[in-house]
């Protein structure tokens, strides 16, 4: 797997919080200017689904795959800019509505490099991050399909 | 023939339930391109998949593109378009 320098990269099935991956990033960005923190989080409305509304979100990855997955994509985004640290933390398993699903936090010495990689990394993670997600309620369960809108904004850049 | 071990994953994972987990190939392997194309014939339901833009494949957990070469004993993972994030 590709070693990453100035940043980190985490899978994990236990409940995340944007507040650790901030204090990591904070910790790890000594005096910069700017801190872009973006938290995604599973939505109850799901068109997917009849009922239009989801009990659980079930994201399945590929062990050391979805790992280099996410390394390429961040260091991609230390390649375009010029970035203090990155982190990325992106959670799999079975989750809830309200639950963060993807933190993503980049430093930098001023704030337009920082609030673009961030914006890349998640456009990015949307179609190169090797994840799927089932959602259902308690009715059905159905896989998502790639949306266009999310290959167009990953192919902007 | 000679064994592969097929790994299916995101909505593959329920297309992909009817063919299995163990596919037979000739003993000297067959290219990457003609086993997909023998999948799809033996389960059309997932032909539509494997033919997407974004349809990927690992080949002992890395990724080829489809002039890769199947060994007897590979383990192959089908790779349909992602949805994280």
């Amino acid at each position: 797997m590709q070693e990453l320098a100035r940043a980190y990269t985490a899978i994990t099935d236990k409940e995340l919080t944007a507040e650790s991956v901030y204090q990591l990033t904070l910790a790890e960005s000594g005096a910069v200017g700017a801190i872009c923190l973006f938290s995604g989080h599973v939505r109850e409305y799901d068109h997917h689904l009849a009922s239009g509304r989801l009990t659980q979100l079930h994201l399945q990855y590929y062990a050391g795959l979805t790992e280099a997955s996410l390394n390429e994509i961040v260091a991609d985004a230390h390649h375009r800019w010029e970035l203090e640290w990155v982190s990325v933390v992106h959670r799999v398993g079975t989750m809830s509505a309200g639950d963060t699903i993807v933190v993503v936090s980049v430093s930098a010495l001023h704030r337009a490099a920082a609030f673009d990689a961030a914006r890349f990394i998640m456009d990015q993670l949307k179609t190169r991050a090797l994840l799927w997600k089932r959602v259902a309620d308690h009715d059905e369960a159905v896989w998502v399909d790639v949306k266009a809108s999310d290959i167009n904004a990953s192919n902007s850049w | 023939m000679q064994n592969i071990s097929l790994l299916w994953f995101g909505r593959l994972s329920s297309l992909g339930a009817e063919v299995g987990t163990v596919w037979q190939v000739e003993g000297h392997g067959c290219e990457l391109e003609a086993l997909l194309s023998e999948l799809a014939e033996s389960a059309p339901q997932l032909r539509q998949v494997i033919e997407s833009e974004h349809f990927k494949v690992a080949i002992n957990d890395t990724l080829v593109e489809r002039t890769a070469w199947v060994h007897p004993g590979d383990r192959v993972a089908m790779l349909p378009p992602v949805t994280g994030g």
